[in-house]
């Protein structure tokens, strides 16, 4: 073996003399190539990325964060907040020159509401009742209910219409391998390697700095930060946190802190014995010594609510749950159970648990592994179970079969968390209920002034903190590596290139 | 005209076979994108996950006759399985046949050598050719990267065009690719084996014996009765690489089908999975019905009985 | 030669002790979990040192063993008695009955093993047990056909004949005088194949990950994957999974070769 490796190797100083790769592209890494370039079927992070580089919506977010206008030029709120009038930026073109017009925004509300599309987005439109273009340049919209904040819905994809047959859109249109839009860059190809290059589109409304960008698929995550060090690779979408020292320390990588709008958290299935009582939760919660947890997959905040701390509806009166395993016990003698000797027992059952985790996420492994552990010393015996993509669909959201799950939860600026919590909501895989909660989440939604809605959430986040429905654990640091070539560099914490226009490249 | 019957005949059962797999699959594909039980129900209608084995099977069939193998659901959604499977499965053929021509040169050539000795040769080849193939890529990749980064940084050597692995496709990766499927997982030292033996057997033959009394050449001889056992050693080895395949595209990012079935199979993409199955099922087929017609125009023995 | 067959027996007489060893002492590898040890270097404590989790790695290399020893028995066992059946029934039979089980072996062998391990990973859930079962199937074709071959060879010798003109009832003639006797070597060869083979697959699968053993239930296969590429970690916890892989199947392949010279003598 030894001799073969030898032989290659010179073979590849043989090849060496090919010369170092062209130097005009940003080349970035993504774990899975986009299945999909259509924003009306988006389900992965990686063509989440894709159609904000090829793609702009009415509005979109500043640096801060704020909606700001994108396609739209001026907007008005009707009086009674059931309807707004949109006219667009004049003079913008699709990027086969095709004026954009309002008939495209209207189209792409239509598509995505056309149960026959099968849009995976529909969820984004459902508020709006209908669309109406008033001329090309105008477009009214009206809605289900009252909106106080409608531009901080409106950052959907505008699809071309002039792309489509018909409102109702399917996967396999020749869309997919030809997309079109009004973003920074235009798509040119599919690459045989599995790679995508974009180029910028010089008709964009900003001028954009970095000439070509190349998605390129490394699908090993161990060599993701090796490609940087290599600079095979110029950006990083997320640090794995045990290659940061090395890319810290490296004078061509810098690295890019940014706060996402995501925590962890591990939930409890409160329609399963024991987890319906809140003395069995709460003794659970005060068992896991959560910055432990955190040490082994990076730095963070960790969390007493459902809020990331720099929110404004975090409740920073309510502390973090701490690890006291004297007060565990005490609450699990309190619900009955008496320490046996296979650990927590109570008539003649001991207490176990099933930990449910997501298989592709990365740090899972460790964190579940831990807890297991933390668990186990004190006296609940934890068993262990890692799901794929589908099996996790099927059985946590479809049909809730968990006992304890370890997962995370993403959000934008909203931070609306009443699919989480609230009695109805969609996303409540545990089935809290507690209908004070429900009433504190119905009158934040539905409140217009921002004071008010940031003390009722606070206050949310306090009962909730106090029922235990889940043990919340942290927000991650997240850092994206870039080549240092590239300078004028901001980060959306969940598209990531929403900015990617002000870039510049050496 | 026999071998080409049991050719399809054995192409639609392994189609039949794989069908009757999925038949009984607890899970779909419509797990992994819908979250919404509505949105769910139209999917499942929509992709034909509601029909019965044999209405697939039929389909199937009927269909891949027409040289369309189906939509692929969840890899990339919408799109013609053929025009996924066809430009990778060239590729893939690419480092199979070259994978097939190393093992096969290597292991003869060194089997004439060592067959009837006592060699070191023989147990060298044993000991490096039974490293998984997974294990031996990713070593070998890790100290190509770190060994010319080194030279690198102390300046002995510019940047390669191929550098780093695995990364971009280059002249390097598909040596490596080649190499380590034609020696990997025994592949090397099964057919160096497989042909010492047969030189043996051919050498100890009586015709072989009257040659040499003649003091003619034996090489020739050897040479030509060798070509039926390594013919179907060879077609027998295809099966095999197809597998290993799989593992050195995943590990070396090769864009071809064997990745592509992987990902099909953990995306649940069974439209995708079982138009790759197919090819490669027919290119096993494939393989044995080219093996058989070498092995009939080599061996005049064979024909007569037919 | 000796010398050969000796290193293999030894092999994987420790994988089988290894193995009884992790069924009988019940290493608890919840509470192994112990971040100040983490990446220990090997130590009289810790012989193979400690993985990043500060798990022990030697009782992890032992414990794997749980991961393939009883699949791979359980897929030897299998596959041979489908391909005695098989193979004997055809190969004594012959005629319809013979064209018909070799065609649907035949059939099973188009499918490349590895395409088919995948497969019924992807569609059944990917267990240790499910990868035996298909790893047994996919094997099947090759013993049944060796199998086959030998029993049709067989089936006209003198002694066969004889034994038939005796009134030896033919179950007996074809379980004892053919398989056991004269298939007994080949079958046990075909299982150690099967054996090694299984280990190769379940390893590259849970060494791949997405298929195959996950965490915490430790395969030598993710062993590897979880260590490689940890910065300052211990090196042995990915060295030593990997020899042991190399080492069993080199065994397992030492073993066949004197296993096929002794039925030469």
């Amino acid at each position: 073996m030894n001799n073969k490796t030898l032989h290659l190797f010179a073979l590849g100083i043989a090849l060496s003399l090919a010369g170092p790769a062209s130097g005009t592209a940003l080349r970035y890494a993504e774990d899975q190539a986009p299945g999909i370039i259509n924003p009306l079927f988006t389900t992965s992070m990686s063509e989440a990325r894709v159609n904000e580089l090829l793609f702009d919506g009415l509005f979109t977010d500043d640096r801060d964060l704020a909606s700001t206008p994108a396609l739209v030029d001026n907007w008005e709120l009707a009086e009674d907040k059931l309807s707004m009038t949109l006219s667009l930026k004049p003079d913008l073109y699709w990027q086969d020159g095709t004026p954009l017009s309002t008939k495209d925004v209207v189209f792409t509300i239509e598509a995505m509401k056309n149960p026959k599309t099968l849009s995976s987005e529909a969820g984004r439109v459902e508020w709006i009742k209908s669309a109406e273009a008033l001329s090309s340049q105008q477009l009214r919209l009206t809605f289900n209910q009252p909106e106080f904040q409608p531009q901080d819905k409106l950052f959907f994809k505008i699809v071309p219409s002039h792309a489509f047959d018909s409102t109702t859109v399917r996967r396999g249109d020749d869309f997919r391998t030809k997309p079109v839009g009004t973003g920074p860059y235009q798509f040119i190809s599919y690459n045989p390697d599995n790679s995508i290059t974009y180029r910028r589109n010089t008709d964009y409304r900003d001028s954009v700095g970095i000439p070509e960008l190349v998605m390129r698929e490394v699908n090993d995550k161990n060599y993701q930060a090796k490609l940087m060090l290599f600079e095979s690779m110029e950006a990083l979408i997320r640090v794995l946190p045990r290659d940061l020292a090395v890319l810290q320390n490296n004078r061509l990588v810098e690295l890019y802190p940014y706060q996402t709008n995501s925590w962890w958290y591990t939930g409890f299935n409160l329609t399963r014995a024991p987890f319906n009582e809140p003395k069995v939760r709460a003794a659970l919660a005060h068992m896991v010594d959560v910055e432990a947890l955190l040490a082994p997959v990076g730095t963070g905040a960790v969390l007493s609510g459902p809020f990331v701390k720099s929110s404004p509806y975090y409740n920073h009166d309510v502390a973090p749950v701490s690890a006291d395993p004297f007060l565990a016990g005490g609450y699990l003698e309190e619900a009955g159970f008496e320490q046996g000797p296979d650990g927590w027992q109570r008539d003649g059952e001991v207490l176990t648990l099933q930990l449910s985790a997501p298989k592709a996420v990365e740090d899972a492994q460790e964190i579940v592994l831990n807890l297991q552990a933390q668990l186990q010393q004190n006296g609940v015996s934890v068993t262990v179970e890692f799901l794929d993509e589908a099996e996790w669909k099927a059985r946590i959201w479809r049909n809730r079969d968990f006992d304890m799950l370890l997962s995370q939860w993403s959000f934008d600026r909203n931070e609306d968390v009443r699919d989480q919590f609230h009695s109805k909501g969609a996303r409540n895989f545990g089935s809290y209920t507690n209908e004070k909660v429900d009433d504190l989440l119905d009158r934040a939604r539905n409140s217009s002034d921002p004071y008010e809605k940031k003390m009722l959430l606070r206050e949310a986040h306090r009962v909730i903190h106090e029922d235990h429905p889940m043990i919340f654990l942290w927000t991650l640091d997240s850092y994206a590596a870039l080549n240092t070539k590239i300078s004028q560099v901001a980060i959306h914490p969940f598209y990531f290139f929403t900015y990617v226009s002000s870039w510049r490249m050496k | 005209m026999r071998p080409c019957v049991s050719f399809f005949a054995t192409l639609v059962g392994a189609i039949f076979l794989a069908q009757l797999l999925l038949w009984l699959a607890p899970g779909d594909a419509a797990d992994i994108v819908a979250n919404d039980p509505k949105l769910r129900e139209a999917l499942v209608q929509e992709w034909g996950l509601d029909q019965s084995p044999l209405q697939r099977t039929l389909i199937f069939l009927g269909h891949a006759i027409q040289g369309d193998l189906g939509t692929s659901l969840t890899y990339r959604p919408g799109a013609s399985v053929t025009g996924l499977v066809l430009p990778a499965s060239i590729r893939s053929l690419g480092l199979l046949l070259g994978a097939l021509l190393v093992s096969l040169v290597t292991g003869v050539g060194i089997a004439f050598h060592t067959a009837g000795r006592k060699s070191w040769l023989r147990r060298m080849i044993q000991i490096g050719s039974v490293v998984p193939v997974f294990l031996l890529a990713y070593a070998s990749m890790t100290l190509l990267n770190e060994w010319t980064f080194s030279l690198m940084q102390a300046e002995v050597i510019s940047r390669p065009g191929w550098f780093a692995l695995p990364d971009q496709d280059s002249f390097l990766k598909t040596c490596l690719a080649i190499l380590v499927l034609g020696v990997g997982s025994s592949a090397l030292t099964e057919i160096h084996v497989a042909s010492e033996q047969e030189l043996q057997r051919i050498r100890r033959s009586k015709f072989i014996d009257a040659a040499r009394a003649r003091g003619a050449n034996t090489t020739p001889h050897l040479f030509w009765n060798l070509l039926g056992p390594l013919t179907t050693l060879a077609s027998n080895r295809a099966a095999f690489f197809l597998g290993g395949l799989i593992i050195i595209e995943k590990v070396l990012h090769v864009n071809g089908v064997g990745a592509m079935l992987w990902q099909a199979c953990r995306l649940r993409d069974y439209p995708l999975a079982l138009g790759i199955t197919f090819v490669a099922a027919a290119l096993v087929c494939a393989a044995r019905l080219a093996g058989d017609i070498v092995r009939v125009t080599v061996d005049p023995r064979l024909r007569a009985q037919r | 030669m000796r010398r050969g067959v000796l290193l293999g027996g030894l092999l994987l007489s420790l994988v089988l002790l290894a193995w009884a060893v992790s069924l009988l002492v019940a290493y608890d590898a919840v509470s192994d979990v112990d971040i100040s040890r983490a990446s220990a270097l090997p130590s009289l404590g810790h012989l193979l040192g400690t993985d990043h989790l500060g798990r022990d790695v030697s009782w992890r290399l032992i414990t794997a063993t749980l991961s393939f020893v009883g699949p791979g028995l359980v897929a030897c066992i299998l596959a041979a008695l489908l391909s005695i059946c098989a193979g004997a029934l055809a190969g004594w039979y012959g005629g319809w009955i013979g064209e018909g089980f070799r065609y649907l072996f035949t059939v099973i062998s188009a499918i490349p093993r590895f395409v088919l391990v995948l497969l019924v990973c992807s569609i059944y859930g990917s267990t240790v047990w499910n990868i035996a079962l298909a790893s047994a199937l996919a094997y099947s074709p090759k013993m049944v056909e060796s199998i086959y071959n030998r029993i049709a060879y067989f089936r006209v010798a003198e002694f066969v004949l004889a034994a038939e003109a005796h009134g030896v009832h033919p179950r007996r003639i074809l379980s004892y005088h053919l398989v056991w006797v004269n298939c007994r070597y080949l079958i046990f060869r075909h299982m150690l194949t099967l054996f090694s083979y299984f280990l190769l697959v379940e390893t590259t699968l849970s060494f791949i990950g997405g298929f195959g053993v996950v965490e915490p239930q430790p395969s030598w296969g993710n062993m590897i994957a979880f260590e490689w590429g940890v910065r300052d970690g211990n090196p042995w916890a990915t060295f030593a999974p990997a020899i042991a892989i190399w080492a069993v199947i080199l065994g397992c392949a030492l073993l066949v070769e004197g296993i096929r010279e002794d039925e030469h003598a």
